[in-house]
């Protein structure tokens, strides 16, 4: 029961960490470091599904299959909060191209429309 | 920079030095006659078309208001942001007025808000709602604003009364600074943020709200709420 707190503690600490620091250096190190880690247990996983059940039991959360999927629930809540900070971050750059061609055309559209029809 | 002056801006005028933003998406019935309004009170207007798909712009441009146009749709947001900043490349604007495109607000009320900037020590003045007499917004409405208004920290450090107000005027110190990044509706409670922050001169200035039946059509759903809370949540921890 314990375990099992702890390790949403953990969950929940990292993913604070990770929003706010979600495209540091650090970070950006260890997302390929977890997705590499993620990998090797993957393949683990398949080769020696005893192995899962023995660290379910010992974390305290039943079937080993269990374990597989709260770990992948939580990859999802990384990549999703990662997404989102990307689109945003594209959005951003996107607003800001957008905003400078809609003011260079403007200035000059403006300066002709009432340059000529002025009256 | 220097642009020609629109028609019907000859001479001078105690609004010479304010800026009108329109920040305009699928207004074409109501955006001509809004500018029109404006523009014997204020010779300068500029409206931002934020890529309609009506004939929004090509309604604008027949009128005396300077036309920016996003090529593509953007949000209301950006589209202030952008108002704001072709305003500021005009060496003499002083004071910069957002005003919505629907037709909800008054002419008198945008001149009272420069006027309160103008003559008075704030830097920033904001319509209100509920300053005077409220009888006018829906009550549906009425709650939930004051709400926002009295759960938002921002919104309460400046003791405002209504937190969502398209009508503002900013002085050129406070339009210089701001820097909205909220594409979509959550820029006016980031506005507000920006202004709790700030170390700027805040007030509020009772306005009165048309509620005809088409801004009434074009308003916010209250549904839309949430997606603005989503957004400002995580927006103070994003690295800019």
């Amino acid at each position: 029961m314990i375990i099992q707190i702890v390790l949403l503690a953990v969950a929940a600490v990292l993913l604070l960490l990770f929003i706010r620091n979600w495209n540091s250096v650090q970070t950006r190190a260890l997302k390929r470091l977890a997705f590499l880690g993620f990998i090797i247990i993957v393949v683990i996983a398949v080769l020696r599904p005893d192995w899962v059940d023995w660290l379910a039991h010992k974390v305290g959360v039943g079937r080993g299959t269990d374990l597989v999927l709260y770990a992948l629930a939580i990859a999802f809540v990384f990549v999703s909060v990662n997404t989102y900070f990307r689109l945003k971050t594209q959005e951003a750059r996107f607003t800001e191209l957008a905003r400078a061609i809609a003011v260079r055309d403007a200035t000059e559209v403006n300066a002709e429309r009432f340059g000529v029809r002025q009256r | 920079m220097q642009t020609a002056e629109p028609p019907g801006a000859a001479g001078t005028s105690e609004f010479d030095d304010v800026w009108v933003v329109i920040p305009v998406y699928n207004e074409a019935s109501v955006i001509a006659g809004v500018v029109d309004g404006l523009l014997p009170t204020f010779p300068h207007v500029v409206c931002v078309d934020d890529g309609s798909r009506d004939d929004s712009a090509d309604r604008i441009f027949h009128t005396g208001a300077h036309l920016v146009s996003h090529p593509v749709n953007l949000g209301q947001g950006a589209a202030l942001q952008t108002g704001l900043e072709y305003a500021l490349l005009h060496e003499d604007a002083q004071y910069f007025v957002t005003f919505d495109a629907d037709g909800q607000h008054r002419v008198e009320d945008a001149a009272e808000l420069v006027r309160a900037v103008k003559d008075g020590d704030a830097d920033v003045a904001l319509g209100s709602r509920f300053l005077g007499d409220t009888e006018q917004v829906p009550w549906l409405k009425r709650v939930l604003l004051k709400a926002v208004a009295s759960l938002s920290p921002a919104a309460r450090r400046l003791q405002l009364t209504d937190a969502h107000n398209g009508l503002r005027v900013l002085n050129r110190a406070a339009a210089s600074q701001l820097k909205i990044t909220m594409n979509g509706m959550a820029h006016a409670s980031e506005i507000v943020d920006y202004l709790a922050r700030s170390e700027l001169e805040v007030t509020e200035v009772p306005v009165t709200v048309l509620y005809t039946d088409y801004s009434k059509a074009k308003g916010q759903s209250l549904i839309n709420g949430v997606n603005i809370l989503f957004d400002l949540s995580l927006r103070s921890r994003r690295p800019s």
